[in-house]
């Protein structure tokens, strides 16, 4: 039984199909990577999968269960945790209390919860800046905090979007070791990424969309060779930055 | 055939007093519409400008309407000032922010109002107001108020010659174009704080105008202020935040359920005479509510328009 | 800073001064039980206001329904306490189904649906006059002593608004530490990123709404005997919702204190100007909001709370 099953998902704005016919599924432990050129649809069918957005059509499972219909805010309980391309910090609240609003979630107790959230902070290693104000974070870590939030509902299912980007060299490659220990500890992540040298290191799969559809799948050797792919991304080359 | 004869006075008198509605709730739609601010005080300046126009009456003797000439110009000018020096400090703010700002200012202009006038009913006393045109249609009587005829009269002036601006000048265009967006429009060379701090005072001039027009028909009182507030709002919602057809529009059928729900609820039998003009504020809310929660961006039109 | 200080102990010494406020202002009785009532109930509202930022402006329905139903249980010999509890559960009731109804409306649409609902429950008020009076008002029958204080005895009022006080506080004081606490406060911030870690929205706010018509409601029972006449006018109008709500903002919503802060500060000066003012008391809250919202946003004690914060955490050389 696959950890999670998306299919021939379909997504609409007006007229306009967002996201058409695109299917996926994901084992535990595994990562798959979800490439493509800006305006694919990659973020809305994110956000399609964690029930942000409606769906015009399409299946999605969680092993096995449907979760098609479910509310977002039922999806953390059953196990999906999700972080957004820009990030979404309680501004007036500490880093401690933005992560326990997530550990609220299995630990219902506030004393069980601080102890629960200041862990995870040490995990992504924000525990210097538990009593700080997100507000005054910087990139960095306010994509950690990101992070550790979706981190602390103790997900089977993590979808992370643009994580690496945007970071400087040293800080990405401590993310993609972080993100490589998630995956060990055998949660299944789903990670939209633009930089092609992180999707390839750590993607043991890899999607392409391109116009709402889903125009490539294979290991990321296959996937970089893909003359389909190369086509897509004409002029983009996003191996910068 | 009561009903009938009744319905169609009430319908009639419904128009008329939907008319000045329409000129409350167009001061509003538009301040939103350029700088998406949502003025919670509007109210308080109506009666502003129904205390202004008593004012003027009782001291200098002008007749309420003819004291327009003179009242307009002044309160364009006090929400210019009004928006230059207290609420361009919140440009940036969120809109709970603006919102608290402007009920803060609408508390202060209602409380002076008080304070000046005292909390007893203030009159104007004008021939047209008591005056009426009688309207034979089909062998029935209608009345029509005079007062209240002039009022949609100067309302549909003002509203048309706002339209006109908007559309016809330099000035409109540049409002149309911060509107659209700001920066854009700051691109282009446009003032955008001046363009905000003028269309606040066209916003303040529609309110107080609304005010004068309404002071033959209704005593000055300090209180008055939120019910305005509340009338603009329901003008606005019904036919969307930020136009000004959308204003008219939710204006005349405010002023119809209004005036329909007080006059014909009473002849149905089966409500015993429960429901009449007692509950007449009641109506608008209600019907408020559902398109509230119905359809929040307005009867008239799918999409919000904006000036 | 006094290590291992306790919030309790502060919770106790804020109750403990106000306790003490019979014995030195004696004279100044009704002004006390009436701005400790309005403490009371910007404390409430603030429940909502402050801990989800919904800002309700109808809440002055909630003060209506506990002065009524103890008023109305009272004259047919139902005890006090329990009509104020009635109060309490029938205010709970309304903002249930309020709630339930309003909720998907977010900022200034949910304000505009509280000031209309509130509009339209004080002219059923005004009009029903077969079960409220109607424009007349009430009068609060005679009511039996409870532990043989008489509930019309000044000073006992003050004590029983300052258990009132103390209720809300100690309420506060939990969901502070609470998961209901935290899950109102991602609510506020931002409900989007609430919903994708585990927070329902809609839910949050019925729950916060319904505690605060609650406490509103025993306030307004409370009220009803310290008045013991009234008429709609009296607490009814949108003008006392805003006072309220003023009340807390001012002070500092979202903070514990905040509204209690906000009650006193801007009584003392209302009461003292009463003559000039006369009925324009909300001249003071009007301008008041404008000075604070474009210089203090965060309201008296919250900007104090937050200098407090960056002494604390001074700001390093650009984000760090």
């Amino acid at each position: 039984m696959s950890l999670l099953v998306a299919e021939r998902i379909g997504v609409q704005f007006g007229g306009v199909k967002a996201v058409h016919d695109v299917s996926l599924s994901l084992e535990r432990g595994q990562i798959l990577g979800l490439i493509g050129p800006n305006g694919a649809g990659k973020t809305t069918l994110f956000n399609a999968l964690t029930g942000f957005v409606p769906k015009a059509s399409g299946k999605v499972l969680l092993e096995n269960m449907d979760i098609t219909n479910t509310p977002p805010f039922e999806l953390p309980k059953l196990g999906v945790a999700r972080t957004f391309q820009v990030e979404r910090p309680f501004e007036d609240l500490t880093v401690l209390e933005n992560v326990m609003i997530s550990s609220f979630l299995k630990h219902s107790q506030p004393k069980a919860a601080k102890h629960h959230a200041t862990d995870v902070l040490e995990k992504v290693g924000l525990l210097d800046r538990a009593n700080q104000k997100c507000s005054e974070l910087n990139l960095a870590r306010r994509r950690r905090l990101e992070i550790g939030k979706a981190l602390a509902l103790e997900p089977k299912v993590l979808f992370l979007d643009e994580v690496i980007a945007g970071l400087n060299p040293p800080a990405q490659s401590e993310m993609i070791g972080f993100v490589k220990q998630l995956s060990e500890t055998g949660i299944g992540i789903v990670m939209v990424e633009h930089i092609m040298r992180v999707i390839m290191t750590l993607s043991d799969r890899v999607i392409c969309m391109a116009f709402g559809e889903k125009i490539a799948e294979g290991t990321p050797a296959e996937i970089s060779n893909n003359p389909v792919v190369i086509d897509a991304y004409l002029g983009g080359g996003e191996d910068d930055d | 055939m009561e009903i009938f004869t009744q319905g169609t006075q009430a319908l009639i008198d419904g128009l008329l007093t939907g008319g000045i509605y329409a000129m409350i709730g167009a001061g509003l739609s538009l301040i939103f519409g350029v700088m998406r601010l949502i003025n919670f005080g509007h109210g308080d300046f109506v009666i502003l400008g129904m205390y202004s126009a008593f004012f003027a009456n009782k001291v200098i003797g002008f007749d309420p309407y003819l004291s327009l000439v003179l009242v307009l110009p002044l309160a364009y000018g006090l929400g210019f000032a009004m928006h230059r020096l207290i609420l361009s400090k919140l440009l940036g703010a969120s809109e709970q922010t603006t919102k608290l700002a402007t009920l803060g200012l609408g508390l202060v202009a209602s409380n002076l109002m008080l304070l000046q006038f005292g909390a007893q009913p203030q009159t104007v006393y004008a021939d047209y107001a008591t005056n009426a045109f009688v309207v034979p249609i089909g062998g029935l009587e209608f009345r029509i108020s005079q007062a209240r005829l002039i009022a949609v009269v100067i309302t549909a002036i003002l509203i048309v010659g706002l339209n006109w601006m908007l559309y016809r000048t330099e000035l409109g265009r540049a409002i149309r174009a911060t509107a659209q967006n700001r920066m854009g429009a700051e691109l282009q060379g446009v003032d955008t704080k001046k363009i905000y701090a003028i269309v606040f005072g066209l916003g303040m001039g529609l309110a107080v105008a609304a005010g004068v027009l309404l002071i033959p028909l209704l005593s000055a009182t300090p209180t008055l202020g939120t019910t305005f507030t509340n009338k603009a709002f329901i003008v606005t919602i019904l036919g969307g935040l930020g136009s000004l057809p959308g204003a008219i529009g939710g204006g005349l059928l405010l002023g119809v359920v209004e005036s329909v729900g007080s006059s014909v609820l009473p002849l149905i039998p089966a409500l015993n005479n429960h429901f009449g003009s007692n509950y007449r504020d009641a109506y608008g809310l209600i019907i408020f509510l559902l398109v509230l929660l119905l359809r929040p961006n307005g009867l008239f039109g799918r999409t919000v328009k904006r000036v | 800073m006094i290590k291992n200080w306790h919030p309790m102990y502060t919770l106790a010494l804020v109750i403990g001064l106000l306790a003490l406020y019979p014995m030195f202002f004696g004279q100044f009785m009704n002004f006390g039980v009436a701005t400790l009532l309005l403490a009371g109930f910007a404390l409430s509202w603030d429940i909502l206001g402050g801990w989800t930022g919904q800002n309700s402006l109808g809440h002055a329905a909630f003060v209506g329904v506990g002065a009524y139903t103890v008023t109305l249980l009272a004259e047919r010999g139902v005890h006090p306490v329990l009509g104020a509890l009635i109060g309490a559960a029938l205010s709970s009731l309304l903002a249930w189904g309020w709630g339930a109804a309003t909720f998907r409306l977010r900022g200034s649409y949910f304000t505009l649906s509280t000031i209309a609902v509130a509009e339209i429950i004080r002219l059923i008020i005004l009009n029903e006059s077969w079960l409220t009076g109607g424009a007349e008002g009430k009068f609060m029958p005679d009511l039996p002593k409870i532990f043989g204080f008489d509930l019309f005895d000044r000073k006992v009022e003050y004590y029983m608004v300052l258990l009132f006080v103390l209720l809300v506080l100690l309420f506060t004081h939990w969901m502070r530490y609470s998961r209901m606490g935290f899950y109102f406060k991602a609510v506020r911030e931002d409900e989007d990123g609430a919903m994708a870690l585990g927070v329902n929205p809609n839910k949050a706010k019925q729950l916060a709404f319904v505690c605060s018509a609650a406490f509103t409601g025993l306030g307004g029972a409370m009220y009803a005997i310290f008045l013991q006449a009234f008429e709609p006018e009296t607490f009814l109008l949108i003008a006392f919702s805003i006072q309220v709500a003023l009340l807390a903002i001012i002070g500092g919503r979202g903070t514990i204190y905040g509204p209690l802060v906000g009650a006193f500060l801007i009584a003392v000066p209302s009461e003292i100007f009463r003559d000039q003012l006369k009925e324009a008391n909300l001249l003071v809250y009007g301008i008041l909001i404008v000075v604070i919202v474009i210089y203090l946003p965060k309201g008296i004690l919250g900007s104090l709370e937050y200098w407090a914060y960056r002494k604390n955490h001074p700001l390093e050389k650009g984000k760090v």
